[in-house]
């Protein structure tokens, strides 16, 4: 093989008609992705892009600690959660893409006049970051899982719920960071892409649509923001609709000592026992009363209605005190009878 | 009639009321949105992918006017 | 009707159409009288930059038309909303956000709008209380100035079309079958409303094996010409490299051109090894082998002493070695045409003449290197030809000279290559201020 030396490296002439004709060609957008998605990788180990995955366990583990009592247990719980969780991905997605391309943008604009493709670097960029999230949704649900968060058994499409939850936080993630990625390529600076990042963040969690009741007006905005989208699969996942919701006991067992006043005619307390149908009202009229009364008593409350005195006079007080006896008499009813007579006397009709 | 809250539950049970407020509050707050169903959660999948693509997709044609960069 | 005037005059009451209409009267006569069409004064948010350039005050310019022109969209939002707008309770909410970022930007307008007239005030030579009025009741001074024959602009906007339509030089440079050949009539750059004309008929052929200067004062259109060359930038020009049109043939002829700039626009987080790996994957053919390619490296780093530091990262190197790793990741590609911006920036003499030196060595192998130095002198001996540029009257980039270094110095009657520069530069930078002289002298030169 020839000695490789500065006179005799190839060019890209193109000879004469007639003679040999040599065209060179150069590598592609796909070659070049692998060079730059090497170049990234050496990165990670020299600009000491590996800080992120501890980051991402002291954030998890933030997060891990103040939900792990609420996560998949109760309504409320899940929703926070969900939110909280949707939130670390989009901080870490963010701040891993953040400066990548504007703080080397001359080097950029150097190496595309030299003949990158754009697109390859932005693939590679792409590919890069995935493997990042990747780590840190791993370091994440690892995390959570060791503070003790428990997550369900089964998921919606693998065996393993921890499994589909994780997927979505890695696309929250990684969502992120391709946004953080335009906007890392739009910016001339690093000063001007952390300036932006603050109302990039702001905007994700307000219009989330999860947390703070908004206006029917911002629905389209909420529709353009990750948050709600991965806070709606989180919650999804969570089985939301099936954990019991606890803040409304809890209000009232807060209100447990309050007092309720409230007026009621006899009429609705009647209408209210005279309802069989009614478990509550079933059991007050099966309550039973006894009084006891001697037997002049007895003659007295006979002779007090009407329609027993006719039967008394018809009978004979006599007889009815031979069958009473002279020792105190025991009546026993119940809430319903009396009820009931009170009603059938209300109508005119005999007891 | 006056009374307390504490004597009304007393009087349903502390269970009973507890089991028939959770299950009526959490029926109230029912969601279509957050539906444990695969299509809910494939079509937030789904959207995420399009949010990630087409934010490279921008940051490629964004990146391609960097020759307009002032010195 | 009404969101018409609202972005025609900023408002839809009586009192503000009848204002701005006479502003607008006021402001084509002022357009007209420095040089500017007066239609201009018809569009919104275009009135208002070219305002700004007859104040000279472009950059100001800039932004009270943005900044107009956002105001107009808000104003317009207002009003759609008030019209279209569901229910009482949407319309205050959104009409009150519109209405505290229309605040803020109206501040923004009004700050820079003083300056703006700050600019108008000194160009027509009046007393500076004129400034309340163009502030508070601007349609008065706009009329005033712009139809009163007493009021004159001290100086006129360049009209660009009449540039453009002017007279070129008819010259142009031979077409070398090797080598390089720049015929360019000019190069013109669209900022906001306004073209500008950067640079004009530059016609030269440089052979193969010629290490050329290109001397030029602050903004006379070094890098820009360089651009043009390399086709990066594109001109209304023919550059041609070893007889193929390099616009035309651009991404055949890219990797023949290596670029070396300033700035050590470089990865600091890679070894010097891989950073010049990466080069040479990047710009040499796809069927060189790896064993080729890293005997390139090797040799590269072999010519700029880098070999002993290959693994040191590139943060981590002296600025005179971070040079020599730019440099040496242009040269991978072997390139026909080397251009380097400023190579010695940073480095101390005799570090700079090294470096010279092999860039001589380069040119030597039959490569054409142009260097931008602003210490041309301790290096002159290294160089074949120099290209001057000079900026005109009209402050456009002129090709003041080409030819070998002795030539150059009769040229001009210097001896030194800095008192050339000094010789072109403007007064008011402490030059001599005869660039129309050397230009005029040189067309007649290339005529001859």
């Amino acid at each position: 093989m020839p000695e490789t030396t500065m006179e005799n490296m190839p060019e890209t002439t193109q000879e004469k008609s007639g003679e040999r004709h040599i065209t060179l060609r150069y590598r592609g957008r796909g070659s070049q992705i692998w060079i730059y998605l090497g170049k990234f990788l050496r990165m990670f180990v020299y600009q000491n892009d590996w800080k992120v995955l501890p980051m991402a366990a002291v954030i998890a583990g933030l997060v891990a600690m103040v939900t792990r009592f609420m996560f998949f247990r109760t309504m409320e719980g899940t929703l926070m959660s969900a939110f909280a969780l949707t939130c670390v991905g989009i901080w870490n997605g963010c701040f891993n893409s953040i400066q990548v391309i504007c703080r080397e943008r001359d080097v950029v604009k150097r190496e595309h006049r030299a003949g990158m493709h754009i697109s390859s670097y932005i693939i590679a960029h792409l590919i890069y970051q995935a493997l990042l999230c990747l780590m840190q949704t791993a370091v994440t649900v690892y995390v959570m899982r060791r503070v003790g968060i428990e997550f369900p058994e089964n998921g919606l499409f693998t065996r393993w719920a921890v499994v589909d939850i994780g997927f979505t936080v890695f696309l929250v993630t990684y969502a992120a960071d391709a946004l953080s990625l335009w906007i890392s390529s739009l910016a001339r600076n690093t000063t001007t892409a952390m300036t932006i990042m603050p109302f990039v963040l702001i905007f994700q969690l307000v219009f989330s649509g999860g947390m703070l009741t908004l206006p029917e007006w911002s629905k389209p905005l909420t529709d353009m923001t990750i948050s709600r989208y991965g806070l709606t699969a989180l919650a999804a996942q969570a089985d939301y609709n099936s954990r019991p919701l606890v803040s409304a006991w809890s209000s009232l067992i807060s209100m447990r000592n309050s007092d309720i006043t409230a007026t009621v005619t006899v009429g609705q307390v009647l209408d209210y026992l005279a309802d069989e149908e009614n478990p509550g009202a079933a059991e007050l009229r099966a309550v039973e009363f006894t009084q006891t009364m001697t037997s002049e008593q007895v003659l007295s409350l006979l002779r007090s209605d009407e329609r027993t005195a006719n039967v008394l006079r018809t009978v004979g007080d006599e007889v009815l005190l031979r069958a009473i006896g002279d020792g105190p008499v025991e009546i026993r009813f119940t809430l319903g009878e009396v009820v009931d007579g009170m009603a059938a006397k209300g109508r005119g009709k005999s007891p | 009639m006056s009374t307390t809250v504490g004597e009304i539950i007393e009087s349903i049970g502390e269970n009973d009321a507890h089991l028939a407020v959770q299950r009526t509050a959490t029926a109230a707050n029912y969601d279509e949105t957050y539906a444990y169903s695969r299509d809910n959660v494939l079509s937030c999948w789904l959207t995420l992918v399009l949010i990630t693509l087409a934010s490279a997709a921008l940051a490629t044609v964004t990146l391609e006017f960097i020759d307009k960069d002032k010195r | 009707m009404e969101l018409v005037l609202i972005i025609l005059f900023g408002g839809k009451s009586w009192y503000t159409v009848a204002m701005s209409a006479l502003y607008i009267v006021g402001l084509y006569g002022l357009l007209k009288k420095s040089g500017v069409p007066g239609w201009w004064a018809l569009i919104p948010c275009a009135r208002e930059y070219m305002l700004a350039c007859c104040a000279g005050r472009e950059p100001e310019g800039r932004v009270t038309s943005l900044t107009s022109f956002f105001i107009i969209v808000l104003d317009a939002g207002i009003y759609l909303t008030g019209v279209y707008g569901a229910d009482w309770e949407t319309i205050i909410g959104a009409v009150g956000t519109l209405a505290v970022l229309e605040v803020a930007l109206e501040l923004i307008l009004l700050i820079y709008t003083l300056r703006v007239c700050g600019g108008l005030v000194e160009v027509y030579g009046e007393k500076r209380r004129w400034l309340w009025l163009w502030v508070f009741a601007d349609f008065i001074p706009a009329l005033i100035w712009g139809w009163g024959k007493k009021y004159q602009p001290a100086w006129k906007v360049e009209d660009i079309r009449r540039e453009l339509r002017a007279a070129t030089s008819s010259g142009t440079a031979e077409v070398l079958e090797d080598g390089l050949t720049v015929n360019l009539r000019v190069r013109t750059v669209t900022e906001f409303f306004r073209k500008k004309i950067l640079l004009r008929d530059i016609h030269l052929s440089i052979p193969p094996g010629r290490m050329v200067l290109l001397l030029g004062g602050s903004g006379a259109g070094k890098t820009v010409f360089l651009n043009a060359v390399s086709g990066y930038e594109k001109a209304d020009a023919t550059v041609q490299l070893g007889g193929r049109d390099m616009y035309r043939e651009y991404k055949k002829l890219q990797y023949q051109v290596g670029y070396a700039p300033q700035q050590d626009t470089l990865r600091g987080k890679d070894t010097i090894y891989n950073t010049l790996m990466d080069a040479a994957r990047l710009r040499l053919p796809k069927d060189v082998l790896p064993s080729e390619r890293r005997d390139r490296v090797d040799e590269v780093m072999d010519i700029f002493g880098l070999t002993p530091s290959r693994t040191h990262l590139v943060e981590k190197l002296s600025g005179g070695q971070r040079k020599r790793v730019s440099i040496a990741a242009e040269l991978i590609s072997n390139p026909t045409l080397f251009i380097l911006d400023e190579p010695d920036s940073g480095l101390d003499g005799v570090m700079a003449r090294e470096l010279m030196e092999e860039l001589r060595q380069i040119a030597d192998t039959g490569k054409i290197v142009i260097v931008i130095t602003h210490t041309p002198d301790r290096v002159v001996d290294l160089f074949d030809d120099v290209i001057v540029l000079a900026k005109d009257e009209k402050r456009v980039g002129r090709l003041a000279f080409y030819g070998p270094i002795d030539d150059a110095r009769a040229f001009f009657g210097k001896t030194s290559m800095e008192e050339i520069v000094k010789s072109i530069n403007a007064p008011a930078v402490g030059g001599e201020g005869r660039a129309d002289e050397f230009i005029g002298r040189f067309m007649e030169v290339q005529h001859a």
